[in-house]
C-alpha cells in the first residue's frame, strides 16, 4: 500500500463529513417499501397472551389425560417406577444399546434442571413489581416446564435414543439464541424488536416440545404393535 | 462489539421479515456513509441523494438475496456503488476512463502531512469523472485493481493508471493550496 492511501486510511474518520437529511427522505423510502403492518403494544400483548391461554388449556388437556394413556400406569397399577433418564447426545456410547435396565444409565428425574428464575422469586418476595415483559417470561417459562416434565415423565421404548437427538440439539439451539438475546436486552434496554424475537423463540420452544412428545407417542404406538411384550422391559426417559 | 454485531443481525432479520423500525434503524446507521461515498463517486449532492434512496429502497426489498447477515454493510455498499454507476450512466455524465499513461511515480513521502483531511476530501470531490472513481474505490474504499477494473468494467491498467493520474491531480492542487 502506498503512503497516501495509507494515510488516507489511517484518517478515514474525518472524510464522512456530508449529512444525509434522513428524516427528509425516509418517508420516500418507506413508501416504496413493502412494511409489515405496523402492530401496536396492545396488539402484540394480545397474540401473546391468547398464545398463552390456548397453550395453557392444550397442557390441562394433556395432564387431564395423561394417568389414562400412560404405559406407566397400565403396566403397574399404583406404583411409579425410578424412571431411566436417557440423554440423547452425551452418552454416545449407548447408541447401539437397548432399553434393558442393565445398558441404561439411571438418573433420578429430579436432578434434571429446570429453568427459574431465582431474581423473580427474589423479587416477588420483596415485593418489587415484574414489568409486563418479566410477567409475560414467567408465563411462558412456567408453560415451558411443564412441557419439559412430561416428556421428561413419558416412558418411551426406542431401540435406540439417540432418534431424539435432533430435537435435543434444536433446543439447545433456541436455550442459546435466548440466552443471548436476554443478555443483549438487559445490556442495552428492552425494546419491541427484542420482545418479537423472545415471543418467536418461546413460541419456537413449545411447538418443537409439542413435536417431541407426538413423536414419542407416535414411537411408542409403532413399537407396542410390533412388538407387544416391548412395555414389559423398563422403558427409559428422555433428558432434555 | 459482538453484541452491537448481534444487535445489526437482529435488524436485518427483522428487516427482512418487512418489520419497519428494524428497516428504519439500518437506513438511520448506514444512511451518512454511504451518502458520503455517493457523493464522492457521483460529485453531486443531490444526484446522491436520489441514488441513495434507490439503493436503499433495491437493498431493501432484496435483503432475502443476502446469504450472510453480518456481511450487510458490504452488501448494501456494492449497491451504492453500483446504482452510482448506473445513475451516472442514465444521466449522460459518461465517464472517461479514455487509456492515458501515467507514470507511477516515485514514492513522494509525506508531502501531504500536513495538509487538513477536510481539505484533501474537498478536493478529492474535484477530481476529473473517471480518475475519481476509480481513486475512491482503491483508496478509500480499499479494492483492489482487479476488483476496480470489474466493477468499472475496465482493464486493470487503466485502473492503475487512472490511480495515478489521480493522485498526482491531487498532490499538484493540494500543495498549490498549501
Amino acid at each position: 500500500m502506498d503512503k497516501f492511501k495509507q494515510y488516507l486510511q489511517d484518517n478515514r474518520g474525518g472524510l464522512d463529513t456530508e449529512k444525509f437529511p434522513v428524516e427528509e427522505n425516509w418517508e420516500a423510502i418507506r413508501k416504496r417499501l413493502p412494511l409489515q403492518k405496523e402492530k401496536t403494544g396492545l396488539f402484540r400483548w394480545g397474540i401473546a397472551a391468547s398464545f398463552l391461554i390456548v397453550v395453557s388449556v392444550g397442557l390441562y388437556a394433556v395432564y387431564q389425560r395423561r394417568p389414562m394413556d400412560s404405559p406407566i400406569a397400565k403396566e403397574v397399577p399404583g406404583e411409579i417406577p425410578s424412571p431411566q433418564v436417557r440423554d440423547t447426545v452425551s452418552n454416545s456410547a449407548e447408541k447401539n444399546m437397548g432399553t434393558s435396565e442393565s445398558k441404561s444409565r439411571n438418573r433420578h428425574i429430579a436432578g434434571n434442571k429446570e429453568k427459574t428464575s431465582s431474581e423473580y422469586r427474589r423479587r416477588r418476595r420483596t415485593k418489587q413489581p415484574l414489568s409486563e415483559t418479566e410477567q409475560m417470561d414467567i408465563g411462558f417459562q412456567a408453560m415451558i416446564n411443564a412441557q419439559l416434565r412430561t416428556i421428561r415423565t413419558t416412558p418411551f421404548y426406542a431401540e435406540n435414543p439417540d432418534y431424539f437427538s435432533s430435537f435435543k440439539k434444536e433446543y439447545g439451539i433456541l436455550e442459546k439464541e435466548e440466552t443471548t438475546l436476554k443478555l443483549e436486552a438487559k445490556h442495552n434496554g428492552m425494546n419491541e424488536l427484542y420482545l418479537d424475537q423472545l415471543i418467536d423463540i418461546y413460541q419456537g420452544k413449545l411447538s418443537l416440545l409439542k413435536r417431541l412428545q407426538s413423536e414419542i407417542q407416535r414411537m411408542n404406538n409403532r413399537i407396542r404393535q410390533a412388538d407387544p411384550e416391548a412395555e414389559k422391559r423398563n422403558p427409559v426417559y428422555l433428558n432434555i | 462489539m459482538e453484541t452491537v454485531v448481534s444487535i445489526r443481525i437482529n435488524y436485518v432479520q427483522q428487516a427482512r421479515r418487512g418489520n419497519e423500525k428494524a428497516i428504519r434503524e439500518l437506513y438511520r446507521q448506514y444512511a451518512d456513509g454511504m451518502y458520503n461515498l455517493c457523493v464522492r463517486m457521483c460529485s453531486d449532492t443531490e444526484l446522491s441523494k436520489d441514488i441513495l434512496q434507490d439503493a436503499f429502497i433495491n437493498a431493501f426489498r432484496n435483503l432475502a438475496q443476502l446469504k450472510d447477515d453480518n456481511l450487510f454493510g458490504g452488501w448494501l455498499k456494492r449497491i451504492v456503488i453500483n446504482e452510482c454507476l448506473r445513475q451516472m450512466k442514465q444521466s449522460k455524465r459518461v465517464t472517461d476512463f479514455a487509456e492515458s499513461s501515467f507514470e507511477i511515480p516515485v514514492e513522494e513521502g509525506g508531502w501531504f502531512e500536513d495538509i487538513d483531511i477536510s481539505v484533501v476530501n474537498e478536493e478529492i470531490k474535484k477530481l476529473p469523472d473517471g480518475c475519481r472513481q476509480v481513486f475512491v474505490l482503491y483508496a478509500l474504499e480499499d479494492y483492489s485493481h482487479k476488483e476496480v477494473a470489474n466493477t468499472l468494467q475496465i482493464s486493470e491498467s487503466t485502473s492503475k493508471s487512472q490511480y495515478q493520474r489521480a493522485r498526482a491531480l491531487l498532490r499538484e492542487r493540494l500543495l498549490n493550496i498549501n
